[in-house]
């Protein structure tokens, strides 16, 4: 197990962008929970209905029976055919797969589907229920999804999450790397970073994976960018790590330094694997978002370079300030003392 | 070499190896080699396994989501071949080239020969990696020899002729005693846990197998009931022909209480999602399978006359709607006017005449069906109880005879505990009937069965009229989880000791129990009035009256009407019958009953001698109410409110 050191904990005065931003983040996330949880609650009754999921699943079969194989996967045209031959076990997967399809959703209510008509007025009624609950939750009025592509979702859809350990998860990784940037870059580049990182990961995921009816949300994407800039103006400088290898014995846990490039080349690495493993129908994690956060986080820092080399800046070295020392030995209280840490010193 | 060499070629000219640095043959510590390990495998291996396996992972997630077997065989069994062979080239080629692993290199540990001291040639490394691989299988046990060997080479070390050494100045001294001793603890539990391991693996591949077999029985690959099927089968003609209508047959089996929900769910299912056959009966069905949604079972059953006005799944629908607003006239109106020739409309008429009581109406339904080859043990078990209660007792005796040739065991057992309790209810004159002969044979057998209250109450009544003062109702309460049944045996181990007062107590508890089969409750009230004291009884009235209007309380009534007679508790008793009156469920004993209380009194001279007796008794009922207004007990001035109960609970 290896965690970067928080170092943007040590000062709110050091680095009062990327607190701004976490603390913009958490009022979000607080007030969508507020007014969004009627809708969730009400939407996930509806999911829980096997009734009204699989008659949605059995009309989506016949959608995808009447399209040309090119426009959807295979497995997905599969599993309709399955569906159709009278295989019960897999309408409700192919009920929930439905809710991410936008022109079926749309088209749904103006088609006639065969077969059980009660069951179908009755899924028409409450899908039109559902969009209206849908449209009243902040995921979706913030967050950016195939019924709206307007600019502002691409900004907004950073700062809002899915819950609480979505949340906790990105801001993390915000503080340890995007107060050091800040002190590096300044509050403003990093704001700009951060908020384009967003926008291209955004652009990424819709490219390749596609945007669905379900809204894409979080900050990973413009994380990752933050990220990815430290590692590049920062490629050949160790980073410190906390490590610990499962074992309760003194020198199995401590400090570690690596090349920022190695910590780098790993998060590609995570989020290509994610990218190639996952089925973009299911949901999940948007790796291709990460990817694009990545990718912008290359090129500002590319321009960084260019412009440092443009204007003959000196570049910012300081790794590590007394003041982070202070607080590791609070944090990581069951670190082996000093010898480690002067040398970080 | 410490152990044969039984996986490779010996080492050429052993003894002229030498050892040229003794500092760098420091034994390695147990806990570097774990670490080291630990970072091989989740920092160095794990990211690129991630990579390599990412596409196969993708496959075997849509394998999986589509159930496709195969897919998920090959794909998986690619999942480990990938990780085996990224295994054996990472390990053997570091230690070929450098001596270690990454994770060896930070720890500072090295792999050498012993012989040489020196890398270990490739083939070695190999099986070197081949054996950790194997190792790996008996979840690490065998690592543990690094506790226990001397020179703390595990099997792999001494199988390839290896060592690893540890570069740090402070080396480890050999295994203590202490090390030895817990390696072998841990060794024997490691190995118990292996074999828990793949016996598990095994129980679970044999137990998804006869799955798979139990779920081919049931169902068949189109997705329709296999029990349709087979009933269908059963009932072919001689040339082979089967009844086309697997609809009729789905719902007149589940009409018949022969099939589940699940059963007509998959025929509905086929009919109206895969054949897009939308019949006015598949409507019907999906009204009963979603008979737990009211409303939803609501829209289907307003859909079956849209799609078929006038036919019998019309009238049927119509009954459903009245039978779940406890329109019992209603009910009777649209059987008496359905078009006939569907057979599960039938049973529902035969069903509805049982459970109101009017069983030589039930019975001519069932003369009407018979034989029907289908249904035909439901028909068989109706016909017994319809004419038993018509007072037909012999005939019942008989017909039960005749079905116990046909039916299944199970089928068997209820019939004959239904018709021996019945013959036993009231006197054990009956006792060496064929009926309770069975039931008796069944108890001998050591098959006692509480689980349906019928069936224990003939085995009880059967143990009470052979010798009342030997039932072991303790024993009889072990079989049992049922509070209820619990309760009642309590009471009536009271009513034998003569406890009456605390045998009255329990009684009434389990007839308010709201949670007991009915059954019990009923024998409950039964014995209750047997031993209570009239001022009980009068306060039965009032836990009767908050009954559900069902058919316990028409049943109940009736023995409350005829125990308050008994008791010449003339008002009490009016006021009984008339409620039973006003449900359109007295019967014919119980009007006479209220006849004979009446017909001393006064009020009988008031009306004209040509008026019926039933006639009479509601007229007298009706003096009575005008009588006794304002008279009533608190209670009784408010009776529960008799609204309907909702009409899935029904359809059940």
């Amino acid at each position: 197990m290896i965690i970067p050191i928080l170092q943007g904990l040590v000062s709110w005065s050091k680095a009062p962008v990327t607190w701004m931003i976490v603390l913009l983040n958490v009022v979000v996330l607080h007030l969508s929970l507020g007014f969004g949880q009627e809708a969730s609650d009400e939407l996930d009754a509806l999911m829980d209905k096997d009734y009204f999921v699989e008659t949605q699943g059995r009309a989506y079969a016949q959608y995808l029976a009447e399209q040309s194989p090119a426009r959807y996967p295979r497995f997905l045209l599969s599993l309709a055919d399955h569906v159709l031959e009278g295989q019960r076990d897999r309408v409700n997967l192919l009920g929930q797969l439905a809710f991410r399809d936008k022109d079926f959703l749309e088209e749904a209510p103006i088609t006639n589907f065969k077969g059980d008509q009660v069951a179908f007025k009755y899924w028409k009624s409450k899908l039109k229920w559902s969009k209206h609950v849908q449209e009243s939750h902040p995921s979706f009025i913030l967050g950016l999804n195939a019924d709206d592509f307007s600019l502002s979702k691409w900004v907004t859809y950073i700062f809002i999450h899915s819950g609480w350990i979505h949340l906790v998860g990105n801001m993390l990784f915000l503080l340890i790397f995007g107060a050091f940037l800040e002190r590096q870059i300044g509050g403003l580049a990093l704001l700009v970073v951060f908020v384009l990182s967003g926008v291209l990961g955004a652009g990424v995921f819709a490219v390749v994976t596609g945007v669905t009816t379900s809204p894409l949300v979080g900050a990973s994407g413009a994380v990752s960018g933050v990220m990815t800039l430290y590692c590049v103006l920062n490629w050949k400088k160790p980073a410190r790590f906390v490590y610990w290898l499962f074992l309760p014995v003194r020198g199995y846990m401590g400090l570690i330094y690596l090349p920022a490039w190695v910590s780098l080349a790993m998060w590609f690495a995570a989020d290509l694997a994610g990218y190639l493993s996952s089925v973009p129908e299911l949901g999940g994690v948007a790796h291709t978002a990460h990817l694009g956060g990545e990718l912008a986080g290359v090129v500002a820092g590319l321009i960084v370079f260019a412009v440092r080399r443009l204007l003959k800046l000196p570049s910012h070295s300081s790794m590590h300030s007394p003041d982070e020392d202070k607080v590791i030995g609070v944090l990581y209280p069951f670190l082996p003392p000093e010898p480690v840490r002067k040398a970080a010193v | 070499m410490v152990i044969p060499n039984w996986l490779g070629k010996k080492d050429e000219n052993p003894t002229e190896l030498s050892f040229q640095n003794e500092k760098l043959r420091a034994l390695s510590r147990p806990v570097d080699r774990l670490a080291a390990a630990i970072i091989d495998i989740f920092v160095v291996l794990m990211p690129i396994y991630l990579l390599l396996i990412a596409t196969v992972r993708m496959r075997l997630t849509t394998s999986v989501l589509l159930g496709s077997l195969i897919g998920i065989f090959v794909y998986f069994i690619l999942h480990v071949l990938i990780g085996l062979v990224l295994v054996v080239v990472y390990q053997s080629y570091m230690h070929w080239k450098f001596g270690a692993t990454v994770g060896k290199f930070i720890l500072n540990l090295r792999v050498r020969t012993i012989w040489s001291n020196t890398n270990p040639e490739y083939a070695t490394a190999v099986k070197r990696s081949l054996v950790w691989l194997v190792e790996m299988l008996f979840v690490g046990v065998p690592f543990l020899a690094i506790f226990t060997n001397s020179q703390r080479r595990i099997l792999h070390d001494r199988i390839c002729d290896t060592e690893v050494i540890s570069l740090k100045e402070m080396g480890v001294l050999p295994p203590r005693r202490a090390e030895r001793v817990a390696a072998y603890t841990f060794a024997v539990f490691g190995l118990f846990m292996t074999v828990a391991l793949y016996g598990g693996m095994l129980v679970s591949l044999g137990s998804s197998g006869s799955d798979s077999e139990l779920a081919a029985l049931l169902a068949t690959e189109d997705g329709r009931c296999q029990e349709v099927s087979l009933a269908l089968d059963a009932t072919a003609d001689d040339k082979g022909q089967k009844d086309p209508n697997r609809m009729q047959t789905a719902m007149s089996l589940y009409a018949a209480g022969i099939v589940e929900k699940s059963c007509l769910a998959g025929e509905t299912e086929r009919e109206l999602d895969v054949e897009f056959n939308g019949s006015p009966l598949a409507y019907l069905a999906k009204a009963f399978v979603h008979s737990e949604d009211a409303d939803v079972s609501d829209a289907y059953l307003e859909q079956v006359c849209k799609e078929g006005p006038g036919t019998p799944e019309c009238s049927m629908s119509e009954l459903v709607t009245r039978w779940s607003e406890e329109d019992w006239p209603g009910v009777e109106a649209v059987i008496s006017h359905a078009p006939i020739g569907s057979v599960y409309l039938e049973i529902w008429a035969i069903r509805h005449f049982m459970k109101q009581g009017e069983y030589a109406k039930a019975l001519a339904y069932v003369e009407r069906i018979s034989p029907n080859r289908l249904v035909g043990s439901f028909l068989q078990s109706q016909r017994v109880k319809a004419l038993w209660k018509t007072g037909q007792e012999k005939e019942a005796v008989v017909a039960a005879a005749q079905a116990m040739e046909t039916l299944t065991s199970s089928e068997q057992l209820h019939l004959a505990s239904w018709v021996c309790f019945e013959q036993l209810t009231t006197s054990c004159s009956a006792s060496p009937s064929a009926a309770c002969s069975w039931v008796k044979k069944q108890t001998a057998e050591g098959r006692l069965d509480l689980s349906e209250a019928k069936i224990g109450l003939a085995e009880l009544r059967v143990q009470e009229c052979q010798n009342a003062e030997a039932v072991d109702y303790a024993s009889f309460a072990d079989n049992s989880d049922d509070e209820s049944w619990k309760v009642f045996l309590s009471a009536s181990s009271k009513e034998a000791k003569s406890d009456r007062e605390s045998a009255s107590t329990l009684f009434m508890e389990v007839v308010k129990g709201s949670e007991a089969a009915e059954d019990l409750r009923l024998e409950a009230m039964r014995r209750f009035l047997r031993v209570s004291k009239t001022a009980d009884v009068l306060a039965m009235i009032t836990v009767w009256r908050e009954m559900d209007r069902g058919e316990l309380w028409r049943e109940s009534g009736h023995l409350l009407l005829s125990s308050l007679a008994q008791k010449n508790e003339k008002l009490a008793a009016l006021k009984v019958g008339r409620d039973l009156m006003r449900r359109n469920v007295l019967s014919d004993d119980g009007m006479k009953v209220l006849a004979s209380l009446l017909k001393a009194s006064s009020a009988d001279s008031r009306l004209p001698a040509s008026v019926g007796v039933g006639e009479k008794v509601k007229k007298l009922l009706e003096a009575s109410d005008d009588e006794s207004e304002g008279k009533a007990p608190p209670a009784e001035a408010s009776p529960k409110s008799d609204k309907a109960a909702p009409m899935s609970s029904e359809r059940e």
